[in-house]
């Protein structure tokens, strides 16, 4: 990582929400290619607001799919855990987050606990290759998706106002899946708690990246939610 | 809806895919019998079997829906009834193949644009 004083039009990959992040106090860190907000300003408001209600912007992580039917066979052959089952999620110890999307279907992230770290080897998988085994198919989602994360005990309340799926902390546990409507976007929200705080990541089409940061946004303001940088987020590791 | 993959949902995260039928052999059959399994729905009062698909998800499966009262009875994997791969013959060779392209010439028979995509499908095994 580097310091501030980044400007994100410098950058070759961009977020395709940075023009609504660029805030005279927002501050940059340089990450896979792309400048990340880790700051948008008072520390104290972000330290507030990452526990009540708050929304960041992950979409320059990397993360990584695969998919077909020899996937598990080649997941598991590269030592990695696999989920319990379909729409669940595993942190392994490399500091990824595994999570089945279908029978023979996986979604790789970076756990925000290591999210300022470099990709995970299998983000990198058969970069030259269609295929990383047989009957192993890349799904690269670096561009296709954009992805946020929501914290805060508010959270759900706020998605109830967005999507019909129950996100209740006892309803949702942490580490479980659901591919719903959220804002009437097709999305992939995924439970990843980051020590004590509940935190949703919301994987959309990135054409709709825009919009639904928006609407994040707008129902946010009944609660007083907040937009955050990644370094609040880090500091709520582990 | 109760989706087989994800549990219950709303249905305005379902999109219909219309009735479950048996493909005809694309390389036997009529251009009537291939038209008719492709554009011409039964359209039937009463239980009927449906291809659904959960959007968010992009899952396909199988429902079996009351038309006359649109509830929805039972929902299941597709796997559950198409458990085998269906192969078939190859497509026995066209006038344009054999003759070489598909010149207009005097006296030739052109393939008619149904029969040539079927064919045109057996070949590449993407039935």
């Amino acid at each position: 990582m580097t310091r501030a004083g980044i400007n994100p039009q410098a950058f070759e990959r961009r977020s395709p929400v940075y023009r609504s992040l660029t805030g005279k106090d927002t501050e940059y860190v340089a990450v896979n290619g792309g400048a990340v907000v880790s700051s948008t300003g008072s520390p104290a408001t972000e330290k507030e607001a990452v526990t009540r209600l708050a929304l960041c912007d992950l979409s320059l992580l990397p993360r990584m799919g695969f998919k077909g039917s020899g996937t598990v066979a080649w997941l598991t052959s590269q030592g990695v855990s696999l989920p319990p089952g379909v729409n669940t999620t595993v942190r392994t110890n490399d500091g990824i987050l595994i999570s089945q999307l279908g029978m023979t279907e996986f979604l790789i992230l970076p756990d925000l606990n290591h999210a300022g770290d470099p990709g995970h080897r299998l983000m990198n998988t058969g970069e030259n290759n269609e295929t990383a085994a047989a009957g192993t198919y890349r799904l690269p989602r670096q561009d296709s998706h954009c992805c946020f994360a929501v914290t805060g005990s508010f959270a759900a309340g706020m998605f109830a106002k967005l999507c019909a799926i129950d996100l209740r902390s006892h309803k949702f546990l942490n580490l479980d899946v659901a591919q719903t409507s959220v804002a009437r976007v097709n999305s992939i929200i995924i439970r990843s708690d980051l020590a004590e705080t509940v935190c949703y990541l919301i994987l959309t089409d990135t054409t709709f990246a825009e919009y639904l940061w928006h609407c994040l946004v707008a129902a946010m303001a009944e609660y007083g939610g907040e937009v955050i940088g990644l370094n609040s987020l880090i500091r709520l590791k582990t | 809806m109760p989706c087989p993959l994800n549990g219950w949902r709303n249905i305005t995260e379902f999109a219909c895919g219309g009735e479950v039928i048996d493909v005809p052999d694309p390389t036997s059959c009529s251009d009537r019998a291939w038209a008719d399994y492709l554009f011409m729905e039964n359209n039937v009062r009463g239980v009927v079997r449906e291809w659904w698909l959960h959007v968010p998800s992009s899952y396909w499966f199988i429902a079996e829906r009351n038309t006359a009262t649109d509830e929805i009875l039972k929902t299941y994997p597709a796997d559950e009834i198409f458990n085998q791969q269906v192969d078939y013959p190859s497509p026995r060779p066209s006038p344009s193949r054999v003759e070489g392209g598909n010149l207009s010439l005097p006296g030739k028979i052109i393939p008619s644009p149904l029969e040539g995509e079927a064919q045109g499908k057996g070949e590449d095994g993407e039935i």
